[in-house]
Order: C-alpha cells, then sequence, then structure tokens
C-alpha cells in the first residue's frame, strides 16, 4: 500500500469505528448480496451475505472497507458464488442519476480526462478514444461542483414528478440516497415492482425517457396525463416564445428556413388550438397546421431536451450492486446518504455528507484540479505545489487522483 | 338499491372450470376431489391419462381440434395431467406449443364471457390490480396497474408500449379485448412455470407410459424435422450479437416470437445473405408456425413480393425501442447489428452504481 491509500484506510478505519451506527441496512438484509472494495486489495469481495444488522456493522467496522455495495435484488442464497444458484426472488426498482451522464457546460473547467497510453490530456467529458492515438484506455477525472449537483437534483425533481404523477407511486415508498459523489439514487421498495423481469424495467425507462413515443396513439378523448399532457406542455412553451427565439430554435432543429416561416406565420394560429380550446389538440389538426414531419421533428426534439438523464443499464439490471447508505465512497470519502425528497434543494454535501474535521493539513497537487471546490480555494503554492485544504478536501483531493500527501 | 360489486362474490361453475382449467377455483377443485398418482392406474384415471394425451396432440395440430369430454370431472382433471406428462417428456418446445395452444383456447372462450368473470379470473387467479372504471372513456373502461401490465404485454410494439398508453396514477386504460390478451399472455407464462417448477414421481412415467409414447410419436417427428432445418443455418452464428443470439436462442427452444421480434431476426438473417428457404426453417419451431404464411412474409421483407422493398433490418435504436438490445461491451459504439462483426469482443467488468 502506498502512503496515500494507508493515510485513507486509517481515515476510513476511523469513520467506521466512530460512526458505524450511521449505516442504514436494507430491508430484508439477510436476502442481500454484500460486496467491498478494500484498501490495499486487488477486485471486489463478493458474494457476502449478513444475518443481522448488528454482523454487517461488525464487518464494515473491521475491514473499513474502501467501497460498500448491496444488492437490489433479494434472493435466496444471497452468498452462493454462482448467479444461476443464487435463487433470485426479485429486486427494488432502482434509479441512478449522475452528474456524469448530465452535459452540464461546467465540465469544461473542472473535468479532463488523460489518455493511458500516449499521455494526451483533454478538458471535460471523455471522449470513448484518444483523439490522437486512438486508444480506448482513458483515466478520467470528474470533480464535484455546485452546478453538476443542482442539474442532478432536478433530474431527480423530474424523475419524482413522474414517477409519483405518472406511475402512481408514493413519496415514501421512493428512497432518494445521495451517492457520495455527484449523483443520487432512488430505490423503490414496493411489493408491486420486485417481480419485475428486464423486459418489463426495460419498458418502464423507455417511458421515463419517452423512447419510442408515436403522437398518433396518443388521441385519447378525455384525461390529459401523462405524456399526452407533457408534450402538451412543451409545445405551449415552444410557441410562446418570441418570434426571433422561436425561429432560431426551430432552426436549431435542422429546420429549413422556409418552413420555419411558415411555421412562424400560424404560430396564433397553434396557440389558439393549444390554449383555447384544448379538446382540439389532436394529432389530426396540429398536423394539418405544421404538417406531419416537421411535428415529429419538433417534438423529438422536445422530448430530448426534456429528457430526464438516468443510468438506464442501473435499472434495468435485476442484480445490480448498489451504494450502501451510511458508507462511504472510495473516491470522494464523502458519506452515501439518506436525503428526505422535501429536503432535495436544501441538501448540500458539504454540510450533510462530510465526515472528517476541517483541521488543516498540506498536500501536494499532482494533477489538474479545479480552483475551487465547494466553495474552498485551492490556492496552490507555485514552487512546492502543495496546499493547505481542511482533513475532509484533503481525504476528496487524494483519493480522487489530484493530489498525494505532502 | 344495493351498489353492483363485482368483488370475489362470483360463483364458478363446473362448466367454468372445464373451459378455464388453469384458474385458483380450478385448482381448489382438484384438490378436494383427492385424486391422487395411484389414481392414475384406475380406469377412470386412464381414461384421464387419455384425455390429457388428446389434448396435447390436439396442439400439434393445426386444425382445431379440442372436444371437450362430457364428463366435467375427468375434462377438468385432464389439464393437470397434461402438465405432468409435459413435466415427463421434459421437452420445452413441446410445453411452448401446448401452451400457446391454450392460451389461444382460452382467449377465444373469454371474448364470450362477461366483464365480470374475465375480472374475477384476473383478480383471484393472477393478483392483478385490475378494475372496471365505471363512468370512465367508453373506449377504455378497464384500468390496470401498469407493473401487472408491462409484465404481461404480448409484444412491445408501439400500440403496447407503455409511452404511448393512457396512463392515470399507476393505471394503464385500456380495452375488455386487450385485458383478454394480457389473460393469454400469462395463461402461456403460467402453463411454462407450472411445468418447470413441478416436482414429480418418478414411476409415473411407466404408468402413463402408453400415452406418452403416442404423444412422442406424434411429436417428435415435427420437432425433428423442425431442428434440423435450424441447425443447417447455426453457422458462426456464435458471432452473432447478443440481441440476435438470443432471438435465435429463442427460436431454437421453441419460444414464441413477438412479431417485432421476429421482424428483426428475419431482416437480419436476409441481410446476412441467408435465403428465404433458411430463414423459413428458423421458423419452423415457433409454436403457431405455419410454413405457407411465414414463407409468404420472409418473402415480402426480403423484397420478392408486394411492393418490391426490400426491408432493412432493425439498427440499435429500434431494437432498444422494442426492449430487444441487450448490448455487450462489443456493441459500444455501434449503432447498427450488423456492425458488431466488426468490433473484436472484449472482457466485461462487474457493474455497479
Amino acid at each position: 500500500m502506498s502512503r496515500e491509500e494507508r493515510f485513507l484506510a486509517s481515515m476510513f478505519r476511523r469513520y467506521y469505528q466512530r460512526h458505524v451506527n450511521a449505516i442504514d441496512p436494507p430491508a430484508e438484509l439477510n436476502q442481500r448480496e454484500f460486496a467491498f472494495i478494500h484498501f490495499g486489495r486487488e477486485g471486489m469481495t463478493r458474494h457476502l451475505g449478513f444475518t443481522s444488522d448488528s454482523k454487517l456493522k461488525e464487518y464494515l467496522k473491521s475491514t473499513a472497507p474502501k467501497h460498500a455495495y448491496y444488492s437490489s435484488a433479494y434472493y435466496r442464497y444471497p452468498d452462493v458464488e454462482n448467479m444461476d444458484e443464487k435463487g433470485w426472488l426479485g429486486a427494488d426498482l432502482v434509479f441512478d442519476i449522475d452528474a456524469d451522464h448530465i452535459p452540464t457546460k461546467c465540465k469544461e473547467v473542472h473535468d479532463h480526462w488523460i489518455c493511458s497510453n500516449c499521455g494526451y490530456v483533454g478538458k471535460g467529458h471523455a471522449p470513448t478514444r484518444c483523439p490522437q492515438c486512438n486508444n480506448e484506455k482513458i483515466r478520467t477525472f470528474t470533480w464535484v461542483c455546485e452546478k453538476c449537483i443542482d442539474a442532478a437534483k432536478t433530474e431527480v425533481e423530474k424523475l419524482v414528478d413522474l414517477l409519483v404523477d405518472d406511475l402512481g407511486f408514493e413519496e415514501k415508498d421512493i428512497t432518494l440516497v445521495f451517492s457520495g459523489h455527484r449523483g443520487f439514487h432512488l430505490h423503490i421498495k414496493s411489493e408491486k415492482v420486485r417481480k419485475l423481469d428486464q423486459n418489463a424495467r426495460r419498458e418502464i425507462v423507455d417511458y421515463i425517457r419517452g423512447r419510442g413515443i408515436e403522437f398518433t396513439y396518443h388521441i385519447r378523448e378525455g384525461e390529459e396525463t401523462g405524456w399526452k399532457r407533457r408534450i402538451f406542455q412543451y409545445l405551449v412553451e415552444l410557441f410562446l416564445l418570441e418570434e426571433e427565439q422561436l425561429s432560431s430554435i426551430l432552426s436549431s432543429m435542422g429546420l429549413r428556413r422556409r418552413v420555419v416561416d411558415k411555421i412562424i406565420s400560424r404560430k396564433q394560429n397553434i396557440l389558439d388550438i393549444l390554449l383555447k380550446n384544448p379538446s382540439l389538440f389532436t394529432p389530426e389538426n396540429i398536423i394539418s397546421i405544421i404538417g406531419e414531419k416537421y411535428l415529429h421533428t419538433i417534438i423529438e426534439f422536445l422530448l430530448k431536451e426534456n429528457e430526464i438523464n438516468i443510468d438506464e443499464r442501473v435499472t434495468i439490471d435485476t442484480k445490480r450492486l448498489i451504494r450502501l447508505p451510511g458508507t462511504l465512497h472510495g473516491k470522494t470519502g464523502f458519506q452515501v446518504k439518506k436525503v428526505p425528497i422535501s429536503y432535495l434543494w436544501d441538501f448540500n454535501p458539504i454540510h450533510d455528507a462530510r465526515v472528517f474535521p476541517e483541521d488543516s493539513i498540506a498536500v501536494k497537487i499532482v494533477s489538474h484540479v479545479p480552483e475551487k471546490i465547494y466553495g474552498y480555494e485551492i490556492q496552490v503554492n507555485s514552487s512546492q505545489n502543495t496546499v493547505r485544504v481542511p482533513l475532509f478536501l484533503a481525504v476528496y483531493l487524494i483519493s480522487n487522483g489530484g493530489a498525494r500527501l505532502a | 338499491m344495493k351498489k353492483k360489486t363485482y368483488k370475489h362474490e362470483f360463483i364458478f361453475t363446473l362448466a367454468d372450470l372445464v373451459k378455464y382449467p388453469f384458474t385458483r377455483d380450478a385448482i381448489v377443485f382438484v384438490r378436494k376431489l383427492g385424486f391422487e398418482v395411484n389414481d392414475l392406474k384406475t380406469a377412470f384415471g386412464q381414461a384421464v391419462s387419455n384425455r390429457s394425451m388428446e389434448r396435447i396432440i390436439a396442439s400439434l395440430k393445426k386444425e382445431n381440434e379440442y372436444i371437450p369430454s362430457d364428463n366435467l370431472e375427468l375434462e377438468i382433471l385432464s389439464f393437470p395431467v397434461s402438465l405432468i406428462m409435459l413435466k415427463l417428456i421434459d421437452d420445452d418446445m413441446l410445453t411452448r406449443k401446448y401452451a400457446v395452444f391454450e392460451s389461444k383456447r382460452i382467449g377465444e372462450l373469454l371474448l364470450e364471457e362477461e366483464p365480470a368473470k374475465v375480472l374475477y379470473i384476473a383478480k383471484k387467479t393472477f393478483n392483478w390490480d385490475i378494475k372496471i372504471v365505471t363512468g370512465g372513456s367508453h373506449r377504455y373502461p378497464w384500468a390496470i396497474h401498469f407493473t401487472d401490465y408491462i409484465s404481461n404485454v404480448p409484444e412491445y410494439s408501439p400500440k403496447w408500449k407503455l409511452v404511448n398508453r393512457l396512463i392515470i396514477k399507476g393505471y394503464v386504460l385500456v380495452t375488455r379485448e386487450e385485458v383478454i390478451r394480457l389473460i393469454e399472455e400469462r395463461v402461456k407464462k403460467l402453463i411454462v412455470e407450472r411445468v418447470k417448477n413441478m416436482e414429480i414421481a418418478p414411476d409415473l412415467s411407466s404408468i402413463l407410459g402408453s400415452q406418452l409414447k403416442r404423444i412422442l410419436e406424434a411429436w417428435l417427428p415435427q420437432k425433428t424435422k423442425a431442428l434440423i432445418s435450424v441447425k443447417g443455418l447455426a453457422v458462426k452464428e456464435s458471432d452473432y450479437p447478443p440481441c440476435m443470439r438470443i432471438l435465435m436462442e429463442k427460436a431454437k427452444k421453441g419460444e414464441n416470437l413477438s412479431h417485432a421480434e421476429r421482424f428483426a431476426l428475419a431482416t437480419f438473417l436476409l441481410s446476412l445473405g441467408k435465403s428465404v428457404d433458411e430463414v423459413v426453417n428458423v421458423f419452423s419451431t415457433m409454436p403457431d408456425f405455419n410454413e405457407s404464411r411465414t414463407r409468404y412474409q420472409v418473402e415480402h421483407l426480403a423484397g420478392l413480393r408486394g411492393s418490391r422493398k426490400k426491408y432493412s433490418p432493425f439498427n440499435c435504436e429500434n431494437m432498444r425501442t422494442y426492449g430487444l438490445c441487450y448490448a455487450d461491451e462489443v456493441c459500444k459504439g455501434i449503432k447498427h447489428p450488423l456492425q458488431y462483426f466488426f468490433k473484436r469482443a472484449k472482457r466485461r467488468d462487474v457493474n455497479v452504481a
């Protein structure tokens, strides 16, 4: 183990020794698989089962792992290694919202990546291949910022609205968890979702992303709910824009000048249908004004714009390992933490998920790190490349590969 | 006046149990009869077994030759005994064929029933969260919880996709005909599951020996014909993208492929340069296989009929839309299943969130 690894291990050990009661074990613990990544050890320790909360806590206290996960699935034999012999009994419905999957502009400022082959360095979201040597092995350095967390919160809010309004879940069915880095997990433990297979879960993902919508199927007499209501709302918002703005958005969809002008000349006509007489809001009527092809382009664009950014693989997978609330994230030293939905916009990792004290310590910066993290300026002493930062920030900088012990 | 409710006060008649032998009521009825394995040796037991055999053999025929026995108890018992026979034969393809046959039969009968009976079966046998909406839209008088809906849709075509349905606070609005399609799908799965999870005494195969022999005599020639034709095509199938490997697997097991699945697989194989004959053969294992109809459809896709338009295979986006994408690491960055061949396989890491 490197000196840094030993330092982090001791910090994590201190946390688990003192705060093991912060661990929030999942319901039906004895049917869950647990998995850990330990300091100084290669790979993942998987297929562990615990018979009680206290045994799990005892394990965490004595091993102080770098990362801790449990299965969204329930198994008859959670500790059997062969996945087919575990006896799958069901799984919670899980959603993963991560700033990694949300295109925020601030990533150009605080994220970078290095090609492991040629050493090429780039800013922002990492490409799948190095533009210089075409290698696929790329190391990413992603850092948290308030804008990224806010972007993730917006997605959480949209998702919760849809889960409640459309799919009929109650807020009490939904557990919201801060991932410890820059995202959130949502767990739904309802009996109704437990037995859903991958295909059914994929349908839920498609529903949430609005994938596969065919507008002509949304001719429904009476109620306006779900996607019909949302499409209606998007169209209203679009056509209420000033002509100039509307024109530039329509052009950005790839519509030709002539088409844009035609649509704009009928703007009032469209708004009349949308606002004054919603019962006229049928595909036929809108199509007769805008034209089917162009309406399709506009709706596709609006759906894309308003898409909820979830990592769909997590939701579809019925055997996912997910971070255990109360444990620490090994790349940040922040706590994986349950957040009441009503507290979402007040939640601030620096206050609510920080576990290490403010005592300052010197670290040596070894790669590009943001100038500011959670409001703390990282003012590097240029000759030594060192900086004094609060302990929790030191843990973050070191575990995320941005610094070493000075 | 007392308000009319449909809740659990519906009485199933003996005739209903004959029509719907998969229901919870039928299971309770059979249990009460106290019919045991040893009873299969009696004259009555052999009559039941013969009827079970007829049921299974009827599922192999193109024309519907289903003539229920006049002895209602015998008829009801013949359903669970047919499942025992399928377990003894232990052939997934045959089980599925029978499941499709029974579910279609049941669907046709349900279309003739009053709504209360359909609701009763859905609630009591399947535990569905479903209701008939009074005062709601006339087009969609039924509401079913979306989790029961998505678990039993017959296919993920645009019409059935959740995203195109009217959904109110978790309930999908559907028509009576759609509810019956959902029930058909559930019955199919239920039969396959019951056979799979059944535990039976090993000496049963000797008691049912003559019936099993006659079933196999009818089934094996059909199966061999279907399998030989699939094998001829299996060259290099291991190089197919996962989505197509899964569809080929399903076809080989004789699982009933949805319309979208058939379209995806057929157009993919045609693009690989397979002949119409070869593609038709892949579908010969389908429980509802009809050679001339399949040939017509495949020729249509190949552009040999109708508009002479050759249909292109689904791209990855289409596959995802229909819930048919099972991307692996190699799939990263490709947009079309046909591109898969150009990428090399790689090791897969453990996924966490």
